[in-house]
This record gives C-alpha cells, sequence and structure tokens, in this order.
C-alpha cells in the first residue's frame, strides 16, 4: 500500500508533489481561517446577536457606524494607543539597551541569557497574577515600597485610581514580559553587523557614540521595523493581563479596544457588532504595519 | 599604573552592577511569587510584607492537587497541547519541505498567504469560529481546540522551518535521488536529519505558545475541557483574590514551559530569531 503511494507520488511533477504536501494545511486554513474570516465580514453587516433566534437582519454598515460612535469604543482606543505607546518606548529602549550589553563577551554572560528566557517563556496569565499581587492595593509590595520611600502615605488601590495609572502599571507588567524577546531580535541584528565596520570607522577618527549613531543604528533599521511591528500588533492584542488584572475595570477604567470587542462578542453574544470592531482593529494593524514598512523601505534608500 | 587598576576595577564593578540590576529586575517578580506561594497566610496578609523562611511550606499546592478543576484542567491542557504539537510538527515539516526545497509556481502568493494569516489577531478569527463550531458541535471538545491550536500554530512553523529547509544545499538533494531515493525518501533521509534543529525549535515554539494561550481555550471550550491558563485566570479578577492559591497555580502553571525554555535555550534562540528576521 505504502509502495503503492509513494510511486504515485514520485510520478508528479516537482509542482504537484509540494502540493500534495500542502494540502493538509490548506485544507486546515481554508476551513478554518479563511472561511471564517469571510463569514465575519458577512456576519458584521447583519444584526447578529447570538441570544436571539435568527434569521439576522442585514444592516449594512450600521455594526460599523454604531462601534465608532460608541463611546466606550472610542475611549477604549485611546487607552490602547497609550498602552501601545508606553509599551513600545519602554521595550524598545530598554530592549536596546540590553542588548548592547549583552552583545559583549563577559565572565556569567550565559546566565543573563537563560534568566532572559525566563519572563518570555511564562504565560502571560502568570505574568497577570504575578503582578496582580505586586500591585495589590491591601498587601502588595509595590504598595510596600513607594510608602518605604515616602512618596505616597496610606497604601492605594492603583487600577481604581485613574486610567493613566492603571494603563501605565499594566504596561510596566508588559514591558517586564516583552523585552526579552525584543532584546533577543536585536542581539541577532548586533551579532550581523561586520566588526570590519566598526574598525574603518575607527580609523576614521569616529568616538564611541559617533560610531553608535553611524554605524550600530543604521544597520538596526531592519530588526528595529521587525520590532515595531510585533510589538505593536501585541499591544493592540492586549487581552490576558487585562482578564487577569482587572477585567476592563473599575468602571471601564482600564477598558482597552481588544478586551472590549471579546466582552461584547462572549459575554453579550453580540456577534455582529463585534466582528465589525475585530475587522476595524485588523485594519489598524494592516495599516501600521504598511507605514512602518514604508518607513523602513523610505530610510533604506536614502 | 596602580591608578589605571583602579580605575579598571571601578569599570568592572560598575558594569556587573548593572548585570546584577538586569538580573534582578528579570528574576525578582517571578521569585516574589514563588517565596509568596510558599509562605503561611498570615505572611501573605500582613502590612508591611513578611518574610520568614524557616515558615516555608507546599499547602497551597497541596490544595490545588486536591481540587478536581485544577486536575481536569491540567489534564486537559496536557492532552491538548502535545496533540496539537505534534499534529503542528507533523504539518510544518511537510509544509516547510515543500516551500523550501522545490521550485513551486505561486511560491510568493503561498508565502503571503501564511503571512497574511499570522497578522489577523486571534479575536477576528475566534469570533467566527465560535458560531462556526457552535453548529458543528465542536465547541468544548479536544478536537477543536486542536484544529484552533493548528491554525495558529501551523503557519508561523512552515514560515519558521522554510528557512532551515532552504538552507539545505540542493547539491545534497540531487544525490540522494542519483542514488535512486524519491523524493519522500529523501526529505525523511536527508532533509529531516538536517533540519532536525529547526524543527525541534518549532516544537518547543509551539508547545510553550500553546500552552502559555488564554484566548483560544476561554472562547472554545465551556467546562469540560476547561485548560490551565483558563483555571489559572479565575484566580485573577478585580478585587480581593485568594494570593495563596493565586501564586501557587502561577508557578506550577509557569514550570512547565520555563523548564523547556531552559533546556532548549539555544535551539529556541536560533529558531525565533531566525524566522522574524527572515519574515
Amino acid at each position: 500500500m505504502r509502495g503503492v503511494l509513494t510511486n504515485k507520488l514520485e510520478r508528479l511533477s516537482d509542482q504537484w508533489f509540494s502540493l500534495v504536501l500542502l494540502s493538509p494545511t490548506a485544507f486546515l486554513l481554508i476551513c478554518f481561517a479563511l472561511f471564517p474570516i469571510g463569514y465575519s465580514l458577512y456576519m458584521s453587516f447583519h444584526n447578529v446577536i447570538l441570544s436571539r433566534p435568527g434569521p439576522y437582519a442585514f444592516i449594512g454598515l450600521r455594526n460599523y457606524l454604531n462601534i465608532i460612535r460608541d463611546p466606550v469604543f472610542v475611549n477604549s482606543l485611546w487607552k490602547t494607543a497609550y498602552f501601545s505607546t508606553v509599551l513600545l518606548i519602554g521595550s524598545t529602549s530598554l530592549g536596546l539597551a540590553v542588548a548592547l550589553l549583552l552583545n559583549k563577551s563577559f565572565i556569567g554572560r550565559s546566565i543573563v541569557m537563560s534568566c532572559l528566557l525566563i519572563p518570555w517563556a511564562i504565560p502571560k496569565v502568570v505574568n497577570g497574577l504575578i503582578w496582580k499581587w505586586i500591585f495589590d492595593g491591601n498587601y502588595g509590595i509595590f504598595n510596600a515600597l513607594l510608602l518605604k520611600l515616602g512618596i505616597i502615605d496610606a497604601y492605594k488601590f492603583w487600577f481604581a485610581e485613574s486610567p493613566v495609572i492603571g494603563i501605565l502599571l499594566i504596561a510596566i507588567a508588559s514591558i517586564w514580559k516583552n523585552t526579552p524577546f525584543v532584546v533577543l531580535l536585536f542581539l541577532a541584528a548586533l551579532q550581523t553587523i561586520p566588526r570590519t565596520l566598526y574598525e574603518a570607522a575607527e580609523v576614521d577618527g569616529a568616538n564611541g557614540w559617533q560610531r553608535f549613531i553611524h554605524v550600530t543604528v543604521p544597520c538596526l533599521r531592519s530588526a528595529l521595523t521587525i520590532i515595531l511591528i510585533l510589538q505593536t500588533t501585541w499591544a493592540i492584542k492586549l487581552f490576558d493581563l487585562i482578564q487577569v488584572l482587572t477585567q476592563g475595570g473599575p468602571g471601564d477604567k482600564t477598558m482597552v479596544a481588544y478586551y472590549y470587542i471579546y466582552r461584547q462578542a462572549f459575554d453579550y453574544l453580540n456577534i455582529g457588532y463585534a466582528s465589525a470592531g475585530a475587522y476595524l482593529v485588523s485594519l489598524l494593524i494592516t495599516l501600521l504595519a504598511v507605514v512602518y514598512y514604508k518607513f523602513l523601505k523610505g530610510s533604506e534608500r536614502r | 599604573m596602580g591608578s589605571l587598576k583602579i580605575k579598571r576595577a571601578v569599570k568592572i564593578s560598575g558594569f556587573y552592577t548593572i548585570v546584577g540590576l538586569l538580573l534582578a529586575w528579570l528574576l525578582s517578580p517571578f521569585l516574589w511569587t514563588l517565596i509568596t506561594s510558599l509562605q503561611p497566610y498570615e505572611c501573605l496578609v500582613s502590612v508591611p510584607p513578611r518574610l520568614e523562611l524557616n515558615r516555608l511550606n507546599l499547602g497551597y499546592y497541596c490544595i490545588l492537587f486536591s481540587d478536581e478543576q485544577f486536575l481536569t484542567a491540567l489534564k486537559n491542557s496536557t492532552i491538548v497541547i502535545l496533540t496539537a504539537t505534534f499534529i503542528s510538527i507533523l504539518l510544518t515539516a511537510l509544509g516547510g519541505y515543500a516551500v523550501g526545497t522545490f521550485r513551486v509556481r505561486g511560491f510568493s502568493a503561498i508565502m503571503f498567504a501564511l503571512l497574511s494569516i499570522q497578522l489577523v489577531p486571534a479575536l477576528a478569527l475566534l469570533i467566527p469560529l465560535f458560531v462556526l463550531f457552535k453548529t458543528l458541535n465542536l465547541i468544548d471538545t479536544y478536537a477543536g481546540l486542536v484544529i484552533v491550536f493548528l491554525v495558529f500554530q501551523v503557519p508561523v512553523g512552515i514560515w519558521i522551518l522554510r528557512g532551515f529547509f532552504e538552507s539545505i544545499p540542493h547539491e545534497l538533494y540531487d544525490a540522494a535521488r542519483i542514488d535512486g531515493c524519491s523524493r519522500l525518501g529523501a526529505f525523511f533521509r536527508v532533509a529531516l536529519p538536517l533540519a532536525r534543529p529547526g524543527i525541534l525549535a518549532v516544537g518547543i515554539y509551539t508547545f510553550i505558545t500553546g500552552w502559555n494561550d488564554l484566548l483560544i481555550p476561554l472562547t472554545m471550550s465551556v467546562y469540560k475541557t476547561t485548560m490551565l491558563t483558563v483555571y489559572a485566570s479565575s484566580f485573577g479578577g478585580l478585587y480581593q483574590i485568594d494570593y495563596g492559591g493565586a501564586t501557587a497555580v502561577a508557578v506550577l502553571s509557569a514550570i512547565p514551559t520555563i523548564l523547556l525554555a531552559l533546556i532548549f535555550r539555544k535551539n529556541l534562540m536560533q529558531g525565533l530569531t531566525a524566522g522574524a528576521i527572515k519574515g
């Protein structure tokens, strides 16, 4: 039987042979990725609310118009933007600094490299539980630390303070988890820079800072683009931390866009509405990716 | 001469201070959680925080292991993620071999499709899949969960593995073919052994990201197939929570992935950065 199969495969051209190998994957992705994506576009034009019996009426763009006028959603987009900015600046700058540090060889470097993988490897849910305990309003060590330093005079429930503070703390938890991966990407890029470039710059009389600006930074452009794209996508898809830390509360103070869409879909079964929101978020991610990509291409030409 | 030596010593100690701070930043949150999970209850509810290292015990872990729900979640996670990882390795190895080795017409279209699927946020796919699975009766089943995990894991896997297969010199295949190997034979005898580090990296990566995922089991299972992350997240919430249980479940859920990451550090770093930089 097996012989017959291999014989049949053997008679195919390279083209068909590789398509046969790809066919299970293609089947999987067409049925469970491509079709659902199309189906959700269809649902976003219909008033699909699963808690009510169908059939659901065609309502055109009304889901889209409603969600962009929904004050909670608009607000949640601003919070997402704020979170993304803090995460992007924090993890990229910290990641670059650590990568430059680890690009040297020193005793104990491999220990640091191993420790770097710990925040990366733990589940995001666990990250949430860890920081929930640290930031806790009754017994958290963060409060104890600030009290000791004299910054506050009584323990605080930080997530209830204000969206600015609440989201900032969530961003700190996120930076802790995400920075190691950024470090790895920067490190990989740093190691591809040929040593001769630095030597040439040194011969030309460039000091350490000038070598960093004129040799290191240009060589990191493509890594930087990838990091920006990945980090932005992650930031927009902020979910696990919110679910564990605040569930969007109190009073929508930490409600970010992705979590709001989840709530609409799976708590209220407001599927059409949530699909429209999910489409808008996907569009946003694609748009940002294209912008970053253009930024890379543009700076390469220079 | 002496002052130079002192200058060097200052420089080195400064450097290691920074390294020490970095290690503290990387390790302390998890260590604090670990210590908390081993401390008696009075230490958790004390202001300021108390440390009684001579009274460490496994009390919260005992409570967890006698909790039926925890054991079910642990079992479900293990079954679903191991199955998904195994199938995923199979599909990605075949797919990676196909696109990485042969000149396929429509190559760029295939790669573009694989990349675009990765760009789609999970939620955009999970909402329609939820509706679809409701009609197919796949909600709260192992099969349903495995399918959804595969949809998210296989495109990334092929993307990473393609690079490994591409880097195998084509002369090796030609030699194998001349010796009478079929294309499938060349896959098993030439490509697979040479791409093993890549396949290992993809396998570990798939296991870790699957094990760590919350959104998929949260939306695709109800109670029969609850997975560990969903169980752990139930310790969260806005107000007062059981920190003994929360920290213990946090440590237990993180142990498998931390261990895997540390054991396969070299493979993982190679695989991760190769995929990202090629993309």
